[in-house]
């Protein structure tokens, strides 16, 4: 069964080609301002890696903010139940999965697993910027480094430094005042980074801290913040190969079960082997 | 008449059918057996089966003299009138055997009608005329529950209620003169009219319709036997309780047959007394009693005034209810120690005793005189001579209490009366039960509002669904006024017989 | 009857430019409408409601008495001879001016109300009198700024709802409501007038009753924004007589046809907020997102006239009692400090109706809401309900991140199902 998921996200348009359990293709690319054409550009680059055409893939799942706006005559799920139900798609090392944490570019979700892999609670934080990749990408700006720089500064150093984690325009101007207080930029970036660790940790809380961690999303990818949010939660924190693919695979993932509905054939096998308990 | 020949037989055969025990087996099986759902052919089948038992036992009983006279002592029409007509009216679900059982009120309707007309068969030509409602009691009893009965389904509950206590003060305060056994009894109730009126102190002997010389009957709540010409039944339970005290108990003991035969006859009525309690519990108070009944119409009067109503606090109402304990409990122990009466005037030392002293001061033998005969029937306060006054001044407080508690209080009467306390025992446990679902309830206080009892456990308790208390009186205002559709229900052995339904009313 | 407020510090009424008021506020309702047009099904006679919402008729020989909070009974004011009509504003193109006025951080029912009165010629500004219940902060200070515009009083509520201890506090206050409409309309009370008002509010319960019996079985029939419609019309100054006909229309309509979608769409149950016409953002968002609201406990929706005054005896005192015990006593308020009443509410209808889950409307910067959603949340956990909580205000930016938020409901149910 070949099926595929697009994540039509604000920042970033991911796709995937899914075939039984594994994974044939993946891209990811940047949304721009017209996000439908992007994401037909985006499927079709996945095809063309994957050697295949579009009659070959009979359910397309869209997720996303802009899961509504293109219509690819498929499945449309919101990008919670699809963030779910990719980080299931492989078991986790360190035992089963309880909480997922996503940091995208504009927006950030908790999402609480129930002992059955089910979604019991989640809080989304898309109104402010605060706790989002934007909030790091702005103080980078501030501080004139480049995004991987500023991780890269963040990491070398342990800061003690308490900085504003409740808007992103405040921080930006207490940046100014710190740099006026010759506090190294390496701090500046530690002290931003354990910020919106911060207030992950309360979204966590919110939910209800219960372990499990696995962390995805754009943000999944940033070495600092995993390191920040490890040393704010107290526990270990599982980061999947393809961190920031995982709600297309998702939405992928749903597209199978949805085909194994209509063509009588129940759950695959390989559905069954989502929940691994 | 000719069915009366046909009738009668049936009757003194199906005499087992008034025994209170069978009255009591009957309530406590058929809910027992409704609740299990049997299918309606097998749940005859199961009764009946257990009335042939009871026959069989009754007659076998019989065959021993004592027994026999025991047996007798307790037997009422009220018990027959109950296990056929009110317990199927309540039992039965709707459906066809319940509009087939309608038939059964019907015709005993049409033979109390007949029986009046029977009896004016024997009223000689020459006192040809109006002589009131010749009527047996047994068929007075089921007439009036058939007409209830049949009543039933035409009116809401309020009205319903209001039909029922007019119709209990109506026989209960009048039926000493309207509704005589039969010609001669009339004849001789005409004839006692014509004796001088004694005092007060010493009205002892009223000669209510339904006295026997071997069976007393007894109501729950206060259905007063000083209503004109002894009412229609022996009286209240404070009456029972005051005769039991004045027994003889050293003559019983030593088998004196006067001493055992009273005590024989106070037994039965006793055993009756109590079955009617546990079926009834204090409904009798807001359905039955006269008492009640007469205050209604002051409460009425106060209606109509457009004035609000008094509500009595906690510490009143306890107050209230010492004060009606000791009171009941000072006079029977005055019955008891007064013995022997002689000519109605009994001694404890130097105090002279009356030989009923509590109805002395109960308002109940002010009022229901009055009610039923008219100001000339009224027979004045206790002198002064009696107990160094305390009867006169407290049948005076008793008799304000009496009226100003119902005219301004509504029901402040019925919080210190000691008929209905002891019925207050059976409110919890026995087979009536107020039951709340609180989940649909809003709190909006309308209950608690409309409780002439001014109870509060309704309104407040959220926690378990049974919201029975000792004051209740089953008057079921709550029941019907409370807007919330299946919040409150009264349930008389698991079965609901009244439930709130906001539709209902309008 | 001297005035509950200090009339030394009286400051002349604020206005503001009313023209561009007015058609922002005319976009907002235009926008509205259009999604009400696209539900399927809709009462032939809807439009009579539509326009009752939005303005009551005329009709000179019954001023208009305006009034917050589904608190105040509205027989009282039909008796005197006035017509009662809610003046809780739900347009977010009035929170703006109403907060440049007064404060930001309030409630924007209390901004989007005062700002009506900026406007001299709106239906709020027409009333002879106003009365507030003293429910929250909010409504409490809000009358006394509202007192600068039209003469106002305050109902003074209890703070537990225990009809024991307070029935007749309230119904001394509502004695003092009496005499203030006195004053200004210069009728009396009469017991007879009272009756009538209340016997008709009987048959206004009684036909809620039915409609919602309907939708709780089969809420194709009726959408959810349309149920609000007729129920908010009815305290819109309506004639309780013209209402009650035209309803019944649409009650005959309703139980006459054949649902759509019957047993497809998870069915919830609503708590929560007022939702004020033309706040209907997030009942356009469930009824569009693939569910349906089968029995709401909203103050402003069908368990506004759920209950009925009843009363037993005919005096004064004893009616004035039985409007408090079903105004005040059985309101499912959380501005009272016990919440049992409202969650009891939630968790039977949730039986009752059989309904997959609960949504609840949380009003930002209502501090009641919030923290009385902490509890319900709880309770509704322990028993295995699914619960959502949406919580917003009355701006329609934020519509997109409700959708995301509550398709994820829809979908955990789905799982569930």
């Amino acid at each position: 069964m070949i099926v595929a998921g697009v994540d039509v996200g604000s920042t970033t348009t991911k796709a995937v080609i899914l075939d039984g359990d594994t994974i044939r293709a993946a891209v990811i690319e940047e949304s721009g301002p017209m996000p439908g054409e992007t994401a037909r550009r985006v499927f079709a680059r996945a095809l063309a890696s994957a050697g295949l055409r579009e009659a070959d893939v009979p359910v397309v799942a869209t997720t996303g903010y802009g899961r509504r706006l293109v219509d690819m005559g498929g499945l449309v799920m919101t990008e919670i139940k699809a963030c779910a139900q990719g980080v299931l798609f492989r078991p986790a090392p360190d035992g089963p999965i309880r909480t997922i944490i996503d940091v995208g570019g504009q927006d950030t979700k908790v999402i609480a697993l129930n002992d059955s892999g089910e979604i019991e609670d989640f809080s989304m934080n898309d109104k402010c910027a605060a706790g989002t990749g934007r909030f790091l990408e702005v103080l980078a700006s501030k501080l004139g480094l480049s995004y991987e720089a500023f991780v890269e500064h963040a990491l070398s150093c342990d800061t003690t430094i308490q900085m504003n984690s409740t808007c992103a325009v405040f921080a930006e101007s207490e940046v100014v005042g710190l740099l006026a207080r010759n506090v190294s930029k390496a701090e500046i970036a530690a002290a931003a980074h354990n910020a919106i660790a911060q207030r992950i940790a309360s979204m966590v809380r919110r939910v209800g801290q219960r372990g499990g961690y696995c962390f995805v999303g754009g943000g999944a990818l940033n070495r600092a913040l995993v390191r920040s949010l490890q040393n704010t939660l107290g526990d270990p924190i599982y980061v999947p190969e393809n961190a920031q693919l995982v709600v297309a695979l998702g939405a992928a993932v749903g597209a199978r079960r949805r085909l194994g509905e209509i063509t009588g054939r129940g759950r695959c096998p390989a559905d069954d082997a989502e929940i691994h308990r | 008449m000719l069915v009366f020949r046909i009738v009668d037989p049936v009757l003194r055969f199906a005499e087992p059918l008034t025994s209170p025990i069978l009255a009591l087996g009957m309530a406590l099986l058929v809910p027992f057996l409704v609740q299990r759902r049997l299918r309606p052919w097998r749940l005859a089948g199961a009764l009946l089966a257990a009335v042939a038992c009871f026959f069989v036992a009754y007659r076998l009983a019989c065959t021993r003299p004592a027994a026999a006279r025991w047996l007798a002592a307790m037997n009422t029409p009220l018990a027959a009138v109950f296990v056929i007509v009110i317990m199927p009216a309540i039992y039965l679900p709707p459906g066809r055997v319940r509009r087939a059982f309608l038939a059964v009120p019907a015709v005993i309707l049409v033979l109390a009608g007949l029986s009046v007309l029977d009896a004016y068969r024997s009223v000689p030509p020459t006192d040809a005329g109006f002589h009131w409602f010749l009527i047996r009691p047994a068929w007075l009893m089921g007439g009036v529950a058939s007409l209830l009965v049949l009543v039933r389904p035409v009116l809401n509950l309020a009205r319903f209620r209001f039909a029922v206590r007019l119709t209990c003060l109506l026989v209960l305060v009048y039926g000493g003169f309207a509704f005589r056994k039969d010609y001669d009894d009339y004849r001789a109730m005409l004839a006692r009219r014509k004796q001088a009126t004694p005092g007060i102190m010493n009205v002892s002997q009223a000669v209510p319709v339904l006295q026997e010389e071997w069976r007393m009957t007894y109501l729950p709540s206060a259905p007063c036997r000083f209503a004109a010409d002894g009412g229609y039944v022996q009286g209240c339970v404070l009456d029972m309780g005051q005769r039991i005290a004045q027994v003889d108990y050293a003559a019983a003991l030593r088998r004196d047959p006067a001493a055992t035969s009273t005590l024989g006859v106070l037994g039965g009525a006793a055993v009756l007394f109590l079955v009617m309690c546990f079926v009834g519990a204090r409904w009798f108070c807001g359905w039955v009693c006269p008492l009640s009944g007469l205050g209604g119409v002051l409460d009425w009067l106060r209606r109509r005034t457009g004035l609000y109503h008094l509500k009595p606090r906690g510490m009143l109402k306890r107050a209230l209810m010492v004060a009606g304990l000791a009171l009941a409990l000072s006079m029977l122990v005055a019955a008891a120690a007064g013995a022997p009466y002689v000519g109605g005037v009994g001694r404890v030392g130097n105090y002279r005793v009356p030989e009923y002293p509590f109805c002395k001061i109960c308002p109940g033998q002010q009022v229901c005189p009055v009610a039923s005969g008219g100001p000339a029937a009224y027979a004045g306060l206790p002198t002064r001579d009696w107990g160094y006054g305390f009867y006169r001044y407290a049948c005076l407080a008793l008799l304000v209490l009496f009226i100003f508690g119902f005219l301004v209080f509504r029901r402040l009467w019925c919080m210190m009366c000691p008929m209905g306390m002891v019925l207050g025992i059976f409110n919890r446990g026995a087979l009536f039960r107020m039951v709340k679902e609180p989940l649909k309830c809003n709190r909006c206080g309308v209950c608690a509002e409309v409780c002439p009892m001014g109870i509060d456990t309704v309104r407040s308790e959220m926690q378990s669904a049974d919201v029975g208390t000792f004051d209740c009186v089953l008057c079921m205002r709550c029941v019907d006024m409370c807007p919330r559709d299946g919040c409150l229900a009264v349930e008389h052995g698991g079965v609901r017989v009244a439930e709130s339904r906001f539709s209902a009313r309008r | 009857m001297s005035s509950q407020f200090d009339a030394r510090y009286r400051v002349s009424p604020t206005r503001a430019e009313t023209a561009a008021l007015r058609r922002r506020a005319e976009i907002v309702v235009a926008s509205q409408r259009e999604s009400l047009e696209r539900i399927p099904r809709r009462p032939s006679n809807i439009a009579v409601f539509e326009r009752w919402v939005e303005s009551p008729p005329d009709d000179p020989a019954h001023p208009l008495v305006g009034y917050f909070c589904n608190m105040i009974p509205t027989e009282l004011i039909s008796a005197m001879g006035a017509r009662p009509v809610r003046l809780g504003c739900g347009n977010p193109a009035l929170v703006a001016p109403g907060e440049e006025v007064l404060a930001g951080e309030i409630c924007p029912l209390a901004k989007s109300s005062f700002a009506q009165f900026m406007d001299a010629g709106s239906v709020a500004s027409r009333c002879r009198a106003l009365v507030v219940a003293a429910s929250c902060d909010a409504k409490r200070k809000l009358a006394e700024v509202l007192d600068d515009f039209v003469p106002t009083f305050v109902l003074n509520l209890p703070p537990e709802q225990d009809a024991n201890r307070y029935s007749s506090m309230v119904a001394g206050e509502l004695e003092r409501m009496a005499r203030f409409l006195s004053d200004r309309l210069g009728t009396a009370l009469s017991r007879r007038a009272l009756r009538r008002c209340i016997d008709e509010g009987q048959r206004r319960t009684g036909l809620v009753r039915e409609l919602q019996s309907v939708r709780s079985k089969r809420p194709g029939v009726l959408s959810i924004r349309d149920l609000f419609l007729i129920v908010q019309s009815a305290w819109r100054g309506v004639d309780t007589s013209t209402w009650l006909d035209e309803t019944r229309k649409v009650l005959e309509e309703v139980g006459s046809c054949d649902p759509m979608d019957l047993d497809l769409r998870p069915r919830l149950v609503l708590t929560g907020a007022p939702m004020i016409w033309p706040n209907f953002k997030v009942l356009a968002l469930i009824e569009e997102s693939g569910a349906d609201v089968v029995a709401d406990t909203l103050c402003s929706g069908a368990q506004g006239l759920f209950d009925a005054v009843v009363y037993e005896e005919t005096s004064r005192s004893a009616l004035l009692r039985a409007l408090a015990a079903r105004y005040i006593f059985a309101s499912a308020c959380p501005c009272f400090i016990s919440q049992g009443t409202r969650i009891s509410r939630v968790l039977d209808l949730v039986q009752e109706s059989g309904a997959d889950g609960v949504v609840n409307y949380g009003l930002r910067l209502c501090q009641l809401f919030d923290i009385e959603t902490y509890r319900l949340q709880r309770v509704l956990r322990e028993r295995r309900i699914p619960f959502m909580n949406l919580r917003t205000d009355y701006s329609l930016e934020d519509t997109e991140q409700l959708r995301v938020r509550f398709e994820a409901f829809l979908e955990t149910l789905g799982e569930r199902r």
